[in-house]
């Protein structure tokens, strides 16, 4: 398989975005009307108590070329969360799904830490207006840190098969400091969870089920899943878990299989789609979302700076084996 | 049946007469026992100081006393249990530990720790196992049994845990949400009285926000170390109460222990009155109570519980009479 790269299809720089957000369109979700697309994504603005950065849900709306822009969110998709909640400093990313005449989002919320910079947790959100708003069903996780998943629960993306709600997420293994004066660095790994009604889930606890390519350290991101001829397929992204910042350890996209569910096989050689030569997405790709639409398969996804200046798209070329 | 009273029988350990493990100098909170046949372990939480920033970090000892509860025979002088690793859920503190005896081994639920940027910390409940009879506890997972969920979104802690009938019971706080009071003043944090279930002690079904005990002080009451004793086939419940806010000054709106009383496990009558436990003037709990415990030892009722200061200097006991 092979995917056909479209280029850069939308950059955040060049509109009005809502809740003062000027840079970054961040893991790209698609949810697919009639007509158009309207691809979620999560851009920032900037704490002005600390100068830290806030993420923030925003949309645009394609056209079915998913060439042409014909709105931008202009108002808030769902506020950040409370004061001391897991999602009070940035919703990142969001993965919606229609579910009857709602959509549901399922969020991966961040929290500001003193010792790490950081954790994360799922909730959920409904929107009962076509995804311009979503509403919180509670201000705290549905899912988060548990026995063997300590940290850093996220990065989810949902989908019903049979009667079963299937969720791909990724859990933290730990934090280490890979040199002595650097910050803290995470670990995480792709696992799976299932639920009857899409709130209440069980996980596998800590099943780690990609196999790692650069071993222990690799970090692994951002699953999505795509059905076609009754084989499942996912795609993710994975880096080396420090010094990852430029073209040598940075994200590439990678890609597993399975026929059951339960087992997946990786395989990276059929992930299809690698960095340019130059251009926007030569140093990196990262943070993969794959859709159908019109009888094509197609994979949006960030490049350079993990997504500081926009995403693009992919189409594939061919099947999906 | 005669009304039951508390008799104080002063204070009993005071912290900064004794060395301690992890160099901690200052405070022995919230006391939670474990029996022996002639002896009392005393868990309690101790405090070192966090050599990067200042703070505070809360690490688990013990004392074990005489059954007389007057005579100190030994304070730990190792570890009890180390604090989580780096980004987990108790890095920065294990404070309280509930300790339960559960076949040959001793279950500790420990309160973890982690400081926040936005708010000060936040807390999930973990379960550490000792095989040594309570010497040494070791985690069974560097995650929580129980945190934040749906509708308890912060501040899960201060479990305690009591098979009755073949099922656990954990009787814990969630918070309710942190606020502002004042705009000049740091956060405060509001926690309530919940109950979960488990048949294995490590698979929990939370009753998801319902709080068990009414407020005496209004919405804007924190309630918090619930600790379950039955005397006669009714379940009694300690615990301590105060406002959210200005607690920590001001004498009037500091902890005081409440209790409330259960024959069913599902509907709690709130009656601190009796027995009353209250503050005695010029003493070294004149100014707050918190943070009950109450057990059984050789046929007497106890309650070990914190004064002046959340325990800065140790803790005191009172016996139940009638």
């Amino acid at each position: 398989m092979k995917w056909k790269k479209l280029g850069k299809i939308f950059d955040p720089t060049q509109h009005k975005l809502p809740n003062d957000c000027t840079h970054f369109a961040q893991s790209p979700q698609a949810l697919v009307f009639r007509d158009f697309v309207r691809i979620y994504f999560s851009t920032r603005s900037i704490d002005k108590s600390n100068g830290k950065y806030l993420s923030h849900i925003a949309f645009v709306d394609m056209r079915k070329n998913l060439h042409d822009i014909i709105r931008v969110s202009e108002k808030t998709v769902i506020p950040l969360g409370k004061l001391g909640c897991f999602d009070e400093h940035g919703i990142f990313p969001m993965n919606v799904m229609r579910h009857g005449d709602a959509v549901y989002g399922y969020t991966c919320g961040w929290n500001r830490r003193i010792s790490v910079s950081v954790d994360t947790a799922i909730g959920l959100a409904i929107s009962r207006d076509d995804g311009l708003t979503f509403q919180r069903i509670g201000d705290g996780p549905v899912m988060a840190a548990s026995l063997h998943e300590p940290c850093l629960v996220g990065d989810c993306f949902v989908k019903v098969i049979g009667d079963v709600f299937h969720m791909w997420y990724i859990f933290g293994k730990g934090w280490k400091r890979f040199s002595a004066e650097a910050p803290p660095d995470r670990i995480y790994k792709i696992s799976h969870a299932v639920s009857t009604d899409g709130i209440h889930w069980i996980k596998e606890e800590a099943r780690q089920i990609i196999a790692n390519r650069l071993g222990a350290d690799e970090s692994q991101a951002l699953p999505t899943v795509i059905e076609i001829d009754s084989k499942y397929h996912m795609f993710f992204c994975y880096r080396y878990s420090s010094d990852y910042r430029g073209r040598e350890n940075g994200y590439r996209i990678g890609y597993a299989s399975s026929t059951n569910l339960t087992d997946w096989v990786r395989d990276d050689a059929k992930a299809g789609i690698d960095v340019s030569e130059e251009g926007w997405d030569a140093e990196m790709i990262s943070y993969p979302h794959v859709f159908a639409l019109d009888g094509k398969t197609y994979l949006a996804y960030l490049g350079n700076q993990v997504g500081r200046h926009g995403f693009g798209l992919a189409e594939l070329d061919g099947k999906l084996a | 049946m005669t009304a039951m009273k508390w008799k104080k029988l002063g204070k009993i350990f005071d912290p900064t007469q004794h060395k301690l493990p992890n160099d901690c100098v200052q405070f022995a909170q919230s006391p939670q026992t474990l029996v022996f046949d002639d002896f009392v372990r005393i868990y309690f939480s101790t405090r070192s100081v966090d050599k990067s920033n200042g703070k505070y970090l809360s690490h688990i000892a013990f004392a074990d006393m005489r059954k007389n509860l007057r005579d100190v025979i030994r304070v730990s002088d190792k570890t009890v249990i180390p604090l989580g690793g780096l980004g987990c859920f108790d890095e920065h503190g294990i404070f309280p530990m509930s300790v339960m005896r559960h076949g040959d081994a001793v279950y500790g639920y420990t309160c973890g720790w982690n400081r926040r940027v936005s708010v000060s910390v936040d807390t999930a409940i973990g379960l550490a196992i000792s095989r040594d009879d309570g010497l040494t506890f070791q985690r069974i997972g560097d995650g929580p049994v129980m945190a934040a969920s749906l509708h308890e979104p912060c501040l899960v802690g201060d479990g305690f845990v009591k098979v009755v009938g073949g099922v656990f019971h954990m009787w814990y706080i969630f918070g309710t949400g942190w606020k502002k009071f004042s705009p000049d003043a740091a956060p405060d944090r509001t926690y309530k009285i919940g109950h979960a279930v488990s048949c294995d002690g490590i698979n929990w079904t939370k009753e998801e926000a319902r709080q068990i005990i009414t407020d005496r002080l209004g919405a804007d009451e924190s309630q918090a170390l619930p600790t379950v004793i039955e005397i006669d086939g009714r379940h009694h419940m300690f615990f301590c109460y105060r406002q959210s806010f200005d607690f920590r000054k001001n004498k009037g709106r500091g902890y005081r222990i409440g209790h409330a009383y259960s024959d069913d496990l599902a509907n709690w009558t709130r009656d601190d009155e009796n027995p009353l436990l209250d503050v005695t003037a010029g003493d070294w709990d004149d100014e707050m109570l918190c943070y009950p415990h109450v057990f059984e030892c050789d046929g007497k009722v106890y309650l070990l519980y914190n004064g002046n200061e959340f325990g800065r200097y140790g803790f005191g006991v009172a016996v139940l009479e009638g």
